[in-house]
């Protein structure tokens, strides 16, 4: 109970930080949430050798993070990156649930 | 790009360096010192100056020795040898059980090469402190421990990178910027200056630093997250995908190979012994041996294979069968951070360059303090402005001091060894805070800076003295002879500490703010104001 407790402050906080400061949210949460999903999505749907995708994906993870981060100031549109971030979290949710990892 | 677009990168480039540049900060000038970890260990502790050796004493009645003092029925999960070397000249051991009680034990045991006789560990201190504080901060066990620290500061790579990315795109004249250097103009255009040119010239050096720095950091936290989650939790299947199942022991004793046995093996591609043994199921019939041949192959450190440990036939299927380029590049990350692929020398430039990314974090965090004290972009009250400066300099300025506050802990210590990393960890932060508040007391940041930079100065010119009056060992007699690690770091600390000195003593004793060509056009109309008619 208590866990839900504080899931539910979570998401309540951060659906309101992202409301009033769509960019700082995006650059501090959506950018790290994102690019943790998206690359355990990649590490799923790559095909080829699986430790080896796994050592490109530890590299490819600051990267793409560095990415985002810098997307969420660059876009002219606050709202876009914020909705493309959670988008590509959804996405890969979608993908992580449906793939399953190799035995 | 639009004034907007640029403004909202310029934003972005400012405050993550204010908000975490005091953090990068610590983590580029720790740096500089953990880069000679292995050096310090010897200035640390004497009975490691040692002659390096070409022959040494069988390995083999050295373990057996050792492990005659573990209670019977003890199962070692490995032990691990390491042959002297030209910069270790010792054998140095270390081994992995559970005791007993159930906990795990780390133990490690140290041998003279030449006579097998066994050296005294001395307790960790100075050495590890300055690189684990670069590697994990220290983090304390009751926050999450050392892999959160690491992780942390894995995390500090990133925000780094990001940095280094905005200010590139910040700079919209890139090439004058490249040249552009008004020594003679006031501070904040110095500082400026400096900053820019410095940031530019050191770029390859910064990207490549942030970049492994971020890997190093995020494989213990982040990549094992990104993996537990495609795992859907299963941590273990994690492991055994991505590593390879390792292989379990049966039960079944077998008689093994001696370690000198193993040592004697060559490497089939360059024809060296091995420097690194492991030995893993020991005394069971699926034993292996890990053996690690110096490479001479750029960023490659070592060439490894794996083979039984009961008759010596490489094992098919193991991870260092097939190095792919994904695992070479990964495993390049940790030489190329820490520049141990070509000899000291590689490692004073990556010193000089780390502490230039010290130095212009630290500029990039006064110009924005500046410019809110003295110009017109604060919201702040003054001293509000004030209060940050004290804070800047005194943590910029403490830093150096507290890491050398270590070198005389070290020599001076008296207490139980034991305790001797506990009270490394307390007189760091408490040398450290005791400077934050003499930049508090003094209320004159530049005078402060000048003042302790001298002090850092004088502390390094003393460590020699200290080093030979302590151990009886004098920098000018040591540097003749095979053992002459420590006697460097003396003669290198005795050096930079004299050019510190010189530098603050040549400081004016006074902040000097050379009026800018606007400012001069104010006073010169105020003053014209000012004079009577004729």
């Amino acid at each position: 109970m208590m866990m839900y407790a504080i899931l539910a402050v979570l998401v309540v906080g951060i659906g309101l930080a992202t409301w009033k400061a769509p960019r700082l949210t995006s650059v501090i949460w959506w950018s790290l949430i994102a690019t943790i999903f998206f690359c355990s999505a990649l590490l799923l749907a790559l095909p080829g050798d699986f430790s080896t995708i796994a050592l490109w994906l530890t590299l490819f993870v600051p990267i793409c993070w560095a990415v985002f981060q810098f997307w969420c100031y660059w876009d002219s549109s606050k709202w876009r990156v914020t909705l493309s971030l959670i988008t590509i979290t959804v996405v890969s949710i979608g993908v992580v649930v449906s793939i399953e990892p190799p035995v | 790009m639009d004034r907007i677009r640029h403004k909202r990168n310029y934003d972005l480039h400012s405050w993550s360096g204010v908000v975490l540049g005091l953090v990068i900060y610590v983590i580029a000038f720790t740096g500089c010192f953990a880069l000679f970890y292995q050096e310090f260990l010897t200035w640390e502790d004497p009975v490691l100056r040692l002659t390096p050796v070409e022959e040494h004493v069988e390995l083999q009645p050295l373990v057996d020795e050792w492990n005659a003092d573990l209670p019977t029925g003890t199962e070692l999960e490995y032990i691990r040898i390491d042959r002297p070397t030209e910069h270790t000249p010792y054998i140095e051991g270390w081994r992995h059980y559970d005791a007993e009680d159930g906990s795990h034990v780390f133990d490690q045991a140290r041998w003279n090469a030449q006579t097998g006789e066994r050296l005294a560990i001395r307790e960790q201190g100075l050495a590890l402190w300055l690189l684990d504080f670069h590697r994990d901060l220290m983090w304390p066990e009751a926050l999450g421990g050392r892999t959160v620290g690491r992780g942390l500061v894995g995390i500090f790579g990133v925000i780094l990178m990001l940095s280094i990315i905005s200010g590139v795109v910040a700079h919209v004249k890139i090439r004058e910027e490249f040249f552009s250097l008004r020594w003679f103009r006031s501070p904040r255009l110095r500082w400026q200056d400096t900053h820019k040119v410095v940031g530019l010239w050191g770029l390859p050096f910064f990207s490549m630093i942030s970049f492994t720095g971020a890997i190093l950091g995020i494989v213990t936290l982040l990549a094992p997250a990104v993996a537990v989650i495609a795992f859907k939790g299963d941590t273990e299947a994690v492991y055994d995908a991505v590593l390879g199942a390792p292989i379990m022991p049966t039960g079944v004793p077998a008689e093994m190979m001696s370690f000198d046995q193993a040592a004697a093996m060559t490497s089939a591609e360059s024809g060296a012994l091995p420097e690194r043994i492991f030995i893993w199921n020991v005394g069971d019939e699926t034993a292996t041996f890990d053996l690690f041949f110096p490479a001479e192959r750029g960023l490659v450190t070592y060439d490894a294979l794996k083979v039984s440990a009961i008759d010596g036939v490489p094992v098919s299927d193991s991870p260092f069968d097939t190095p792919t380029l994904a695992s070479q590049i990964t495993e390049a990350m940790a030489p190329l951070h820490y520049g141990t692929y070509n000899g000291i020398w590689l490692k004073f430039v990556y010193f000089g360059l780390g502490l230039s990314l010290a130095i212009i974090t630290a500029l990039g965090l006064m110009m924005w303090i500046e410019r809110r004290q003295h110009g017109n972009e604060g919201t702040k009250s003054e001293r509000f402005y004030r209060t940050l400066s004290h804070i800047n300099t005194g943590v910029v300025m403490g830093l150096p001091v507290a890491t050398l506050a270590l070198f005389y802990l070290d020599k001076l210590y008296v207490g139980e060894e034991t305790a001797r990393l506990a009270t490394t960890g307390w007189t760091y932060f408490g040398a450290w805070v005791v400077w934050i508040l003499y930049a508090f007391i003094r209320r004159n940041d530049y005078k402060a800076t000048r003042e302790i930079l001298l002090l850092c100065g004088l502390m390094g010119i003393g460590m020699p003295v200290l080093n030979g009056m302590t151990t009886g060992d004098w920098f000018f007699v040591d540097i003749l002879t095979d053992h002459a690690g420590a006697a460097y770091v003396d003669l290198t600390f005795l050096i930079g500490g004299a050019l510190t000195a010189l530098t603050a003593w040549a400081l004016p004793n006074h902040r000097v703010a050379k009026q800018s060509r606007s400012e001069r056009k104010v006073v010169s109309a105020e003053r014209a104001e000012t004079q009577p008619a004729e």
